[in-house]
């Protein structure tokens, strides 16, 4: 096999764990949200010990890249997968954190009745993992118009994001005593507004390997 | 041809004969002469053949880049036969590959018949063939006959995990998987080794099993289950506690006793109410129930509702409008069931609207069905229920339907008789403005029915 053929095969396979890697953090967040809907401990205590696969492979992807630069001094596109696969990476791992942080919330919110059915939150959560899901398609497609369509969901979920702060702002101030859910539940709010742009990131990142130009897909 | 080189070699021999006996050229030039004659004709003729041959290259080189045309050439030389020869070939191969087509075409059929998703795949784990259902399964798959590694056409890696499992072991294995996007669907995954005609294990093929209605039906059905022993076993309990009371020596205190045995009495009616309606559901459910319809006029039957509501209406301050046209035409129904839906309507009506509340029955004609409302100014339903509103069981608040003698069955029963008679329940709900429960039966068509 010559140095080139053994390159590609070594950058397809990387992309082939990238995806698996997002895969898993697709499911920690799916499972985050529902531990916190249905309550449920066991299902809210998978994602955290789950984070600690996603993060190992994000370090063993990363020495890998880096590697793959190192002894192979890539050039333009190659380069450019290179550094796509790094930021994919980074993006996911943090939307992995997220979703042991909601599921934190979840055991911190054990026992206790909701203030309010969920209504937004979960709305929120379907479209941001809808925008992961549709990110990495963008990116095993190399789907520039899919990648851009990102971005009109986005504000959406920020959108809901102001409505849910707005509605538990007005419970908080109704009834001290909801404070700490409501501020609880403002926080989910928030890691899935973060996801959501992170999930951009992803969709930015897979334009500027297809195009190599620049994208501000959250405005 | 041939003959006319044996004709100048024999000239040129008979020539040089004469030159050396006797001087005389002339013969000896006519022999070179017909040696060249003899030559270019041979030459010509050569060509000829050589002609041929470059047709022969020309049409065979047409066929490697898949152009099949026949070679038309027809002598009884060695050329002929080559053709001949070659055309059987030409011909065999068309038949070869109609067959593989119509195989092809054939699989390609009985894997778009099978409703299943399958997926098949060589041995390093790459798709190399899916089918319709797999499509329509996964919505968008990022596939399109080219192979392509497993995470590349389905992201999910507890799929993957078992897909590399099965391609180690190259044995029959199956497993529930749970996949999220668009919608979640519990998909049951059964894999098994592809084998070659040598028995040697090439890939493997997977089969995706829709399995979400099955696990969403146990679920209810051990909901129910559980559903129906809590209901059963709360008023027991309490009458049981009341009775164990009662044997403690409360029977001596007669104002106590009876106070006792009137929840006593209250709690056994709704134990005998909500056995009641289990048995009419599960008449219904099993199709037992003898379903006779008849043509019905609804504005007799609502007559009879207004009288029997009479007076829980005037107790609770509500007023109820009947809004029938007298023109509304017969329905296909049974009386009986129509009238249970009626008061379960009614009944809920007027247990969730306050005082001074309105109540409306109405009907209109919808050609094939008339359809049937009743309208309350009550609670209303929050958003969120209003889908499992009619599923047995279900409360949008438990205690507050318990405490209004509510057994949880009458809406469930509504839809069993409404299936029934194929039509239709809805509900439409606003929280604190009122809910409209409707429900369409159809139409009484010809005449023959009528008599």
């Amino acid at each position: 096999m010559t140095v080139r053929q053994n390159f590609d095969k070594a950058l397809n396979e990387l992309e082939q764990e990238i995806l698996r890697m997002g895969s898993m953090v697709e499911r920690s967040i799916y499972d985050a949200v529902d531990s916190l809907a249905k309550q449920d401990l066991d299902l809210a205590q998978k994602v955290i010990t789950g984070d600690q696969e996603v993060n190992k492979l994000e370090t063993e992807i990363e020495d890998r890249l880096v590697t793959l630069i190192a002894t192979q001094q890539p050039i333009a596109r190659d380069l450019r997968r290179i550094i796509t696969g790094i930021k994919i990476i980074t993006n996911l791992e943090r939307m992995g954190d997220h979703a042991v942080d909601i599921a934190r919330v979840t055991k911190r919110l054990a026992g206790q009745p909701l203030i309010k059915p969920l209504v937004d939150i979960p709305r929120m959560a379907k479209i941001s993992q809808q925008m992961v899901k549709d990110g990495l398609d963008a990116y095993v497609r190399s789907d520039v118009d899919k990648a851009k369509y990102m971005c009109s969901l986005d504000d959406e979920v920020d959108h809901l994001y102001s409505q849910v702060f707005r509605e538990l702002l007005t419970y908080m101030m109704e009834d001290p005593k909801t404070i700490a859910q409501a501020t609880s539940l403002l926080f989910v709010a928030r890691f899935l507004e973060r996801i959501a742009d992170y999930a951009t990131n992803i969709g930015e990142a897979v334009i500027y390997l297809v195009t190599g130009e620049r994208y501000d897909l959250n405005q | 041809m041939r003959i006319w080189l044996g004709f100048g070699l024999i000239l040129i021999l008979n020539g040089l004969l004469f030159f050396f006996v006797k001087i005389n050229t002339l013969p000896f030039l006519a022999g070179v002469l017909f040696l060249f004659l003899g030559y270019a004709f041979w030459g010509i003729s050569l060509k000829k053949e050589l002609k041929k041959l470059t047709l022969l290259a020309d049409i065979t080189s047409n066929w490697r880049q898949g152009k099949f045309t026949k070679i038309t050439y027809y002598s009884d030389d060695e050329f002929g036969k080559i053709a001949d020869n070659l055309n059987y070939l030409l011909e065999q191969l068309d038949n070869c590959q109609k067959s593989i087509k119509e195989e092809e075409s054939r699989i390609t059929a009985i894997l778009a018949g099978i409703k299943a998703g399958v997926m098949v795949l060589d041995r390093e784990g790459r798709v190399i063939l899916v089918n319709k259902g797999l499509e329509k399964l996964f919505g968008n798959l990022n596939f399109n006959g080219e192979p392509k590694p497993l995470i590349e056409v389905v992201r999910n890696y507890e799929l993957e995990k078992f897909i590399t499992q099965a391609l180690k072991d190259l044995k029959e294995m199956s497993r529930e998987i749970e996949f999220l996007l668009p919608n979640s669907k519990t998909i049951l995954i059964h894999a098994a080794p592809l084998k070659d005609e040598e028995d040697q294990k090439i890939g493997l093929v997977v089969v995706f099993d829709d399995i979400t209605e099955e696990r969403k039906l146990e679920k209810m059905r051990s909901e129910f289950i559980a559903n129906v022993s809590h209901e059963l076993r709360t008023p027991l309990t309490s009458i049981k506690g009341f009775l164990e009371t009662l044997l403690d020596g409360a029977l001596e205190d007669t104002t106590i006793a009876k106070h006792f045995l009137q929840i006593m009495n209250s709690e056994t009616e709704r134990l005998t109410r909500l056995i009641d309606d289990l048995l009419s559901l599960s008449k219904i459910e099993s199709k037992k129930v003898d379903f006779a319809p008849k043509p019905l006029v609804l504005a007799d039957l609502v007559q009879k509702m207004n009288l029997l509501f009479k007076s829980r209406l005037e107790e609770k301050g509500l007023s109820l409008r009947i809004n029938i046209p007298g023109d509304l035409p017969m329905v296909l129904a049974d009386s009986d069931m129509i009238s249970q839906v009626l008061i379960n309507l009614l009944d809920n009506a007027i247990k969730y609207t306050p005082s001074g509340g309105k109540i409306e029955l109405l009907a209109r004609v919808k050609p094939p069905f008339v359809e049937v409302e009743v309208k309350d100014t009550g609670i209303g339903i929050p958003e969120e229920s209003q889908k499992r509103i009619f599923e047995r069981f279900y409360r949008v608040d438990k205690a507050r339907s318990r405490e209004l003698g509510g057994t949880g069955l009458g809406l469930a029963i509504v839809k069993h008789i409404i299936d029934l008679h194929m039509g239709k329940v809805w509900v439409e709900s606003k929280v604190g403005e009122g809910s409209t429960f409707g429900f369409s039966l159809p139409i009484v068509q010809n005449k023959e029915e009528l008599s």
